[in-house]
């Protein structure tokens, strides 16, 4: 026969645990949909229907070394991640044409962007400056073509005020496998595609300050053998605090 | 008796609540399910550390390491039909050190032959001879002219020889400024030859871990439609690369 007091201890021991085990769970699972939270609201394929509006491509030109403005207009989902997404696929398609300055075969470049809150701890510099932005902008030969202050065409007064745009976003910029395979080789086509990619979000989602690549969803050392996937890509050396201020792009 | 049991029970219990807690605390800490994007490091951060000697013997004559980029399995670019990136850039860095040979210019190749050879083995090639300019050559079929790359990181505060341990890929901190000089000579002989020149800084294997004035030197054809299996530009781009690395074997030990 058990003793009655151990009984009590027992069943009171399951059923902490049970509810310890319980709570956990539930706590996991709210982090979990914390974290997602940004990339469930991502649709795989950019809306069709979205509205068109002007976004501000940064052309490479593969002869001049140099990134070049210019403006289109293109479907603009209100979600950061879709509108980061966009503006990609805006930019890939400029690079499809026969007339590009910086040709790049015509298939999917881009199969997500992700987009998450700058880790608080990340050191305001290190011992890396801005390495995406600076290469293209310290030509000596070509001038530079890039304006003091990029006109952002997002977000406007319209776009959607949520958390994800009140603080600097690292994008994690998944490319596709099939594109990267055919990039180009070389240490200037590779680089001004990344950097390309770096300055366009940035000009558009003017909160992405830094730019993480994968390539099918890993990492990769380089794009095709020259350009450095490891590190991050940095759009500005402060990060930003309000969805108003444009940081000049760091030279 | 009694107490046997007692004990037995109270194992159980045990069995029974423990692994169920350190189960629950090990599955809150996972996250399954779709994977989340976990995020990266800070570039250059890595705790990796080389043992770089805390003192660096300070080159005691003038010699340059050329590194013909790439080999073996990896072929680098295909240049155009039948040329590889690592056949170019070998024969490139055969011809300059040739010519610097000719001008008594102590010259190491990372490679003579058509091997693979890793980031890190170019680097600790160039970093244990101490040497004045190491000079890493590709070619590309993409834009024109020749492109200099130098190192993206910033010349670091502290001079070289007083650093304990350095990260591994930040070498060339202690050497941006020095590098940036040898871009410029380079550049200079490379206008003077009429070929159009782009310049920029890249965060690149090996150049990032080279303890010496460092610059990766990328050829590619010219605009008028001459290709980079033209020997007349090949031995134009020799020969201003061996003019600035001489022209560097007077000005390498100015202090910044
Ligand atoms: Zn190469």
């Amino acid at each position: 026969m058990i003793p009655r007091w151990q009984q009590i201890i027992f069943w009171t021991l399951l059923l902490s645990t049970v509810g310890m085990a319980a709570y956990l769970i539930r706590l996991r699972s709210r982090t979990e949909n914390r974290l997602l939270a940004v990339q469930d609201t991502a649709p795989v394929v950019a809306s069709e229907d979205a509205p068109n509006a002007p976004v501000t491509l940064l052309i490479a030109s593969d002869f001049e070394g140099a990134l070049l403005p210019v403006q289109r207009f293109a479907p603009l989902p209100e979600e950061p991640s879709a509108r980061a997404k966009a503006v990609l696929t805006a930019l890939f398609a400029e690079y499809a044409t026969p007339e590009s300055p910086h040709p790049l075969a015509a298939l999917t470049a881009v199969d997500t962007v992700y987009l998450l809150p700058v880790p608080a701890s990340t050191p305001a510099s290190t011992s890396m400056t801005a390495s995406g932005i600076a290469p293209a902008l310290n030509r000596a030969t070509a001038p530079t073509p890039i304006p003091a202050a990029t006109p952002p065409t997002a977000p406007t007064a319209d776009a959607p005020t949520t958390d994800v745009l009140a603080s600097p976003l690292l994008a994690v910029v998944n490319l596709n496998g099939d594109f990267v395979a055919h990039h180009p080789s070389g240490i200037e086509v590779e680089n001004l595609t990344l950097l390309s990619i770096v300055s366009t979000l940035h000009a558009n989602l003017p909160q992405i300050t830094r730019v993480h690549f994968l390539v099918d969803g890993q990492p990769k050392d380089t794009l095709a053998g020259h350009a450095d996937l490891t590190q991050d890509y940095w759009t500005a050396a402060m990060p930003i605090t309000s969805t108003a201020a444009t940081p000049e792009v760091q030279r | 008796m009694r107490w046997i049991s007692d004990a037995k029970r109270r194992q159980h219990c045990a069995a029974a609540c423990i692994p169920l807690l350190a189960a629950a605390v090990v599955f809150a800490q996972q996250p399954s399910g779709r994977p989340v994007v976990a995020p990266p490091t800070p570039p250059g951060t890595s705790a990796v550390l080389s043992a770089t000697p805390s003192k660096p013997p300070a080159p005691v004559s003038y010699r340059v390491v050329l590194d013909p980029a790439h080999g073996g399995a990896d072929p680098g670019a295909e240049l155009q039909t039948g040329l590889d990136e690592k056949t170019f850039t070998l024969t490139l860095a055969q011809a300059v050190a040739a010519e610097l040979r000719a001008h008594s210019i102590p010259v190491t190749l990372t490679r003579t032959t058509d091997v693979a050879l890793t980031g890190g083995a170019r680097a600790q090639a160039m970093n244990l001879l101490h040497v004045a300019a190491c000079i890493s050559l590709h070619a590309t079929a993409s834009g024109s002219g020749v492109h200099l790359y130098t190192s993206a990181q910033v010349q670091s505060a502290t001079p070289d020889g007083q650093r304990e341990f350095v990260p591994w890929r930040t070498e060339q901190a202690g050497y941006v400024e020095r590098s940036l000089r040898l871009e410029s000579e380079v550049n200079s002989e490379l206008t003077r030859a009429h070929i159009p020149v782009l310049m920029g800084r890249a965060t690149l294997m090996p150049m990032e871990s080279a303890a010496c004035p460092a610059l990766a030197v990328e050829v590619a054809p010219l605009n008028d439609g001459t290709t980079l299996s033209d020997a007349k530009y090949q031995q134009q781009v020799a020969d201003a690369l061996t003019a600035a690395l001489i022209d560097w074997s007077a000005d390498w030990k100015v202090q910044p």
